[in-house]
C-alpha cells in the first residue's frame, strides 16, 4: 500500500466577516493527497486559498467542513507536528535573536537532542548560507535573509514532510533557485515537499506534480509531465547544424521517419540563467 | 506536568526579550536613581527622613513593576499573535499550556530581577545613609511581588483574547480595581440603588484581587502589627488560585482559538 502523507478530504473554510456577517469562502469542497517522497506545488493567484489550506492543514485555523489527515492522523497530535515542518508566509522570528540564538531556540521546542543541535545548527546555517550573519539579531536581515533562516529552522527539524508557504517570494533569482535547491535536496533525502507559490517557473523546476488552485478550488491536478509534455511531439538540439541545409535536413526526416518538421528555433538560454552565471562570474 | 524542558526554553526567551529593550534599562536606571535621591527631596528631621526614603522607595518598586506588567506585558503578548510569531510555536510539538507558562515564568522572573535590585539598592542606601538594616524593606516588596505576579497571571490571560492598546487599559483598570477594592466595594454598598447592578458590581470586585490586602508598606513603615499568618495564607492562595485558573484558561482559549 502507498503511504499517503497528507490526506485532504472534501475540505472547506469560511472566513466569518465582521460580526459574522458576510462570509468568505476561502477553500471550497478541496480534496488533495500527497504521496510519500513526493514534491507537490500548489499554484495560484494571489486571493486563491493557498495560504488558508496551509494554515488548516498545519492547524492554525479549523476547517468547516472536510478533514485532514496527516500521517494518518490528526495535526492536532503533538507526536504530528514533530514531524512537520511549516514555512508561514510571512515574517515569523523573534527580531531580537541571532540566527543562531533563533535555531538554537527552535532545536530546544524540536525535541533536537542535546549533543546534536551544535552540529545541526552549524550545519543548517552553511546550507542556507546564513554562516557569516549568525551572530546578528535577525532584525538586521534582508527579506531574503529571513527567509532563509525560516528554512534553517526547518532544516534543524529534520521533519518528515515539510509545508511551504511562497517559500521564494521576495527572493531574488540566486535566492530562489537556492531555495529551489534545498527543496530537491530534501527530496532526495526521502522527504515530502508541500509547497505553494503563484509564480510558474519554480513550480515547473522542482515538483512532480502539481495542483492548480482558484478560488479555493483545485481546478487542475496532474504530474507535470502529464500537463507539459505534448503528445506524439519531440525536440531536437544540434550543434554545429549548417542552418542553409534546413530543407535537407526537412526531407530527409520525411522520407525515412515519416516525421514532420513543426518549427525550427535556435537555442536560449533563460533569463535567469544568464542572470544566474553573471553574478557568479563576478563573484569569483 | 505544566514545566517541561520546553517551558523553560520558553521563558528563557520571554526574559532575554524584556533584557533586550531598552526601555528595560532605563526603568531600572531611572528608578535606581530616585531611589538615591529621595532623601535630598525631604528637609524633615532623621527619623521622618528614614520612612519617607523606604515609604517612596518601596512605593517605586510596586509601581515599575506594575507598570512592566500593565504596559510592556500587555503589549508584548498580544503583538505575539498579531506579528505571527506564535506561529513558530503552535506549529511545533509545543502545548499551548507549555507557551502560557513559559511566558509566565519568563516575566515574573523579570519582576523578580526588577524588584530584588531595587529593594536591595534600597536596603543599602537606607543602611548606609541612617545606619539602620531595614529587613522589612525585603518583606514588603515580596507582597509587591506576588501581587504584580498576580497582575500578570491576568495579563496573560487577557492577552489570548484582546490587542495590545485594549490589554493595557484592561491591565490598568484591573490594577486600578484591585487597588480600592475595599473602598470600592464600599462605596457600591452605600451609594448603589438599583440592586441587580449591585450585585453585579459587588461580584466583580470579589472577582478581581484585593492587591491592597498585599500592600503593607503603611503597616510596616508605621510599625501596625501584622497577621502574619494570614497575610502568608491569602497571598500564597491568590498566587495560586489565580495563576492556576488564568494560565490553564489561557491555555485552553489558545486550543480554541484559530490564528
Ligand atoms: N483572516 C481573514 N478573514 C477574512 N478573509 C480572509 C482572511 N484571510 C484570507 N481571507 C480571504 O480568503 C481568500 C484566500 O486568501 P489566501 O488564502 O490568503 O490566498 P493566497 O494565499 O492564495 O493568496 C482571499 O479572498 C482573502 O481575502
Ligand atoms: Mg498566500
Amino acid at each position: 500500500m502507498e503511504e499517503h502523507v497528507l490526506d485532504v478530504k472534501n475540505l472547506v473554510k469560511f472566513y466569518k466577516g465582521l460580526g459574522g456577517l458576510k462570509k468568505v469562502l476561502a477553500v471550497d469542497q478541496l480534496s488533495l493527497s500527497v504521496k510519500k517522497g513526493e514534491v507537490y506545488g500548489i499554484l495560484g493567484p494571489n486571493g486563491s486559498g493557498k495560504t488558508t489550506l496551509m494554515k488548516l492543514i498545519m492547524g492554525l485555523l479549523f476547517p468547516s467542513k472536510g478533514q485532514i489527515k496527516i500521517f494518518g492522523s490528526s495535526v492536532k497530535k503533538l507526536s504530528i507536528k514533530k514531524r512537520i515542518g511549516f514555512l508561514p508566509e510571512e515574517a515569523y522570528l523573534y527580531r531580537f535573536l541571532s540566527a543562531e540564538e533563533t535555531l538554537k531556540f527552535f532545536a530546544e521546542l524540536a525535541d533536537v537532542p542535546r549533543r546534536e543541535q551544535k552540529t545541526r545548527i552549524a550545519d543548517a546555517l552553511h546550507v542556507v548560507g546564513l554562516f557569516e550573519a549568525r551572530k546578528r539579531p535577525s532584525r538586521t536581515y534582508s527579506k531574503g535573509m529571513s527567509r532563509r533562516l525560516g528554512l534553517a529552522q526547518i532544516l534543524i527539524k529534520d521533519p518528515d514532510f515539510v509545508v511551504l508557504d511562497e517559500p521564494t517570494v521576495g527572493l531574488d533569482p540566486i535566492g530562489s533557485r537556492e531555495i529551489k535547491e534545498i527543496i530537491l535536496g530534501l527530496k532526495e533525502r526521502g522527504k515530502t515537499v508541500l509547497f505553494s507559490s503563484h509564480l510558474l517557473s519554480e513550480v515547473e523546476m522542482v515538483c512532480d506534480r502539481i495542483g492548480i488552485m482558484h478560488k479555493g478550488k483545485l481546478v487542475l491536478t496532474g504530474h507535470l509531465n502529464e500537463l507539459l509534455l505534448r503528445k506524439n511531439e519531440y525536440s531536437l538540439v544540434l550543434e554545429g547544424f549548417d542552418i542553409g541545409r534546413q530543407s535537407e535536413l526537412e526531407q530527409v526526416l520525411q522520407k525515412s521517419f515519416h516525421a514532420k518538421v513543426i518549427s525550427v528555433n535556435r537555442s536560449r538560454e533563460t533569463m535567469e540563467d544568464v542572470f544566474i552565471k553573471t553574478i557568479k562570474k563576478h563573484a569569483s | 506536568m505544566i514545566l517541561s524542558r520546553k517551558t523553560f526554553s520558553l521563558a528563557r526567551i520571554t526574559s532575554l526579550e524584556i533584557i533586550r529593550l531598552n526601555l528595560f534599562w532605563v526603568l531600572a536606571a531611572f528608578s535606581g536613581i530616585i531611589v538615591i535621591f529621595t532623601k535630598t527631596f525631604s528637609v524633615y528631621s532623621t527619623n521622618i527622613q528614614i520612612n519617607m526614603v523606604q515609604d517612596i522607595g518601596l512605593v517605586l518598586i510596586a509601581g515599575v513593576n506594575t507598570f512592566l506588567v500593565v504596559i510592556l506585558v500587555a503589549w508584548i503578548l498580544p503583538r505575539e499573535v498579531e506579528n505571527k510569531t506564535i506561529y513558530g510555536f503552535f506549529t511545533q510539538s509545543v502545548r499551548k499550556v507549555d507557551y502560557v507558562a513559559g511566558k509566565f515564568f519568563g516575566f515574573a522572573f523579570i519582576l523578580f530581577l526588577m524588584t530584588f535590585f531595587l529593594s536591595f539598592l534600597l536596603f543599602v542606601y537606607v543602611w548606609l545613609s541612617f545606619d539602620v538594616r531595614a529587613y522589612h524593606i525585603f518583606t514588603v516588596a515580596l507582597f509587591s511581588y506576588i501581587a504584580n505576579v498576580i497582575l500578570l497571571s491576568i495579563t496573560i490571560l487577557s492577552s489570548t483574547v484582546l490587542t495590545g492598546s485594549v490589554n493595557i487599559f484592561f491591565g490598568l483598570f484591573v490594577y486600578m480595581m484591585g487597588s480600592f477594592n475595599q473602598s470600592l466595594e464600599y462605596l457600591v454598598e452605600r451609594s448603589m440603588e438599583i440592586p441587580l447592578l449591585k450585585a453585579g458590581l459587588i461580584t466583580v470586585l470579589k472577582i478581581i484581587p484585593d492587591f491592597d490586602r498585599l500592600n503593607i508598606r503603611d503597616e510596616v513603615l508605621a510599625g501596625i502589627p501584622i497577621h502574619w499568618e494570614e497575610l502568608w495564607s491569602y497571598s500564597m492562595g491568590s498566587l495560586l488560585l489565580y495563576g492556576g485558573v488564568c494560565l490553564i484558561t489561557a491555555g485552553i482559549v489558545f486550543s480554541r482559538r484559530e490564528f
